[in-house]
């Protein structure tokens, strides 16, 4: 479980987060959600130790986070762009020591990537996939993603939906965030809305679906909904 | 093991403007001879045949000459430029390979580690270039005014020695030598402090560049005002021992200043 | 095999109702093999806890049984089968009839009209102005 306790950041002047905390079941499908500009991308972050919180802890079964077991998968891509895929992977190779290049060679096959391609050369989907692909291949406990489905082609998302639900994933915690929730409205457990820097809502998705009849986006609606 | 891959890394990532520059720099330097042998041979002529030849010529003469000093000029600033470069490349752009180093399970200071040595792997090779640049060009120069009959006066030591610049490059001694390269480390890491120091502090006030100045500004000039101000009522070995601690303490500064930010304060 | 999913019920209900109606209409034969879990969430493209759920949930209205280590299997109970049944035609009849009662319709009219449309199959347009 990750868990994320009174975090509060700041910007220059502005308090980007105010005090949140929540938490992320493993082998279950968390989705941060929220407008842009809500904090979502700094919350994750903050739990990787890239930005670091001004308050609070956040703790990853019980302990303090080790790189080895939580792998993040940025909306960009880290690498170089004149890198090919094959030099990004050669590089994971040698300083990630959990990185499988099995499971790797796996999702490249299933993603129809091409390793002698340059990051330069790729759509924004099939970045998207490399990023992904280089993410879940340091076989972590958990992943977390940030904004995986934003400004890619259709098909780029299915394959992507399609992984979510596919043995790969099994057993992994993924704490994803996304202003798009209808990409991925079935394959989250949990939702955590933010809103201004505060969490506002937290919920099992079936149950709000089951006892009040409300989809996901019903209760954005109700949340941010002028 | 870990370390060293990442130095190769890092060198690699520098190979290409550092090749430049040592091709550069030596260019520049034996193009300047050549312009510096013709004329001063010109010139001997001349005044040869004005009168009594009264002229000496030492290597310190061209050592001295500005296009000389230029290219050493840009060497150093160079150097200084790529201390900053080797970590803000990393910053550059959306594709932050800074984030890729920082997620990395390994520890933080080990990406500390392999851009310090890159650094001075890159200055040592420098010296070495121009050592032997300097050599040949010695020969080059004593032997054309040889076989033109131009007398000469000083050795290649003496010229070395009265040179600024080259005194610190190459100095008379290991031990001054190995001072040397300390200070020059220690040049080094006050840029990288400043750098982590700035980029700990970017996202929070746009006057990062100025703060992170001020401090690594205050942490240099501090101890040095401290030590001028007691130096008069000292022995020279005092003097001396306070300075190596006035030292030392810079050099666990810088450390510590590096440790702490990367590990706690960086921020992408 | 796709699903159209209703976002505001809860997806594991869905896909139970999705197998009683195979199961009704004989898609699916008693004692048949279930497809597995992880295929299923991968081809619907849903958690797969929530499949997980969804076949808990028909274990426990009896509609296949699990045992250990091995695929599930549609139940054998014809009992079963067609309480299923039964069951999936009162709740679209519920439907229609919450849906008709709405437009204050007579019952005599309503049967005539039914009697007449399930007769006609799908040639229906022309009748809905008489």
């Amino acid at each position: 479980m990750i868990e994320v306790l009174g975090v509060k950041k700041r910007y220059r002047k502005k308090q980007v987060i105010e005090d949140v905390s929540f938490t992320a079941q493993k082998g279950e499908i968390t989705c941060l959600l929220g407008l842009n500009g809500t904090g979502k991308s700094t919350i994750l972050k903050g739990i990787m130790g890239l930005t670091p919180f001004d308050q609070g802890t956040v703790l990853v079964d019980g302990k303090s986070i080790d790189l080895n077991r939580v792998a993040f998968v940025p909306d960009h891509s880290t690498f170089p762009i004149h890198f090919t895929i094959e030099q990004c992977e050669a590089f994971m190779r040698d300083f990630y020591p959990t990185f499988d290049p099995k499971l790797f060679a796996r999702l490249v096959d299933e993603f129809k990537l091409f390793p002698e391609d340059k990051l330069s050369e790729l759509s924004k989907g099939t970045l998207a996939k490399v990023n992904l692909a280089l993410g879940i291949a340091q076989d972590p406990d958990y992943l977390l993603l940030d904004e995986p489905f934003s400004g890619i082609d259709v098909f780029s998302k299915e394959q992507i939906v399609e992984l979510f639900s596919s043995d790969i994933m099994e057993d992994r915690g993924v704490l994803i965030t996304t202003h798009e929730i209808e990409d991925i409205e079935y394959l989250v457990d949990k939702a955590v809305m933010l809103n201004r820097g505060r969490i506002v809502r937290e919920f099992d998705v079936e149950d709000v679906r089951f006892i009040h009849g409300k989809s996901i986006v019903d209760v954005m609606r109700e949340e941010y909904g002028a | 093991m870990n370390l060293l891959k990442l130095l190769g890394w890092e060198v690699e990532r520098l190979t290409k403007p550092y090749l430049i520059l040592i091709t550069l720099l030596v260019v520049t330097q034996f193009a300047w001879l050549g312009i510096f042998l013709w004329s001063e041979t010109n010139m001997y002529e001349e005044i040869r045949r004005a009168g009594t030849p009264d002229y000496t010529l030492t290597f310190g003469n061209y050592l001295g000459g500005t296009p000389f000093i230029l290219s050493i000029g840009v060497a150093v600033a160079s150097m200084v430029f790529f201390s900053f470069w080797i970590w803000y490349r990393d910053f550059q752009g959306r594709g932050t390979f800074m984030m890729r180093l920082l997620l990395m399970p390994q520890q933080r200071m080990f990406v500390f580690s392999a851009k310090l040595a890159t650094m001075i792997l890159m200055i040592l090779g420098l010296f070495s270039v121009q050592w032997i640049a300097l050599k040949l060009q010695y020969i080059a120069f004593s032997s054309w005014f040889d076989s033109q009959m131009i007398p000469m006066s000083g050795s290649f030591k003496q010229a070395i020695g009265y040179d600024g610049a080259l005194a610190i490059m190459f100095p008379a001694s290991l031990f001054n030598f190995f001072v040397h390269q300390a200070l020059i480390a220690l040049a080094v890491l006050f840029i990288f402090s400043f750098v982590l120091i700035e980029r700990s502090l970017w996202q929070r006030t746009v006057w990062a560049p100025l703060l992170a100045l001020l401090m690594i500004g205050g942490f240099i000039v501090v101890p040095m005002i401290g030590f001028f101000t007691i130096e008069n009522d000292l022995f020279m070995e005092e003097a001396l021992a306070v300075f190596t601690l006035i030292l030392v303490i810079w050099f666990i500064g810088v450390v510590w200043i590096g440790h702490r930010q990367l590990t706690k304060k960086l921020s992408v | 095999m796709i699903i159209q999913f209703n976002t505001r019920a809860p997806v594991y209900m869905q896909v139970v109702d999705y197998f009683k109606k195979k199961m009704a209409l004989g898609e699916l034969q008693a004692g048949e093999e279930m497809p597995s879990r992880r295929e299923l969430a991968t081809e619907l493209k849903i958690n797969p806890n929530t499949v997980q759920k969804a076949f808990k949930e028909m274990e426990e209205q009896q509609l296949i049984t699990t045992e250990r280590n091995r695929p599930s299997r549609v139940t054998t109970d014809e009992h079963v089968l067609k309480r299923i049944r039964t069951e999936l035609v009162d709740e679209a009849v519920a439907v229609f009839v919450e849906s008709i009662q709405e437009l204050d319709v007579t019952m005599d009219e309503l049967v005539d009209k039914i009697k007449r449309q399930y007769g006609e199959g799908n040639l229906d347009d022309r009748s809905t102005g008489s």
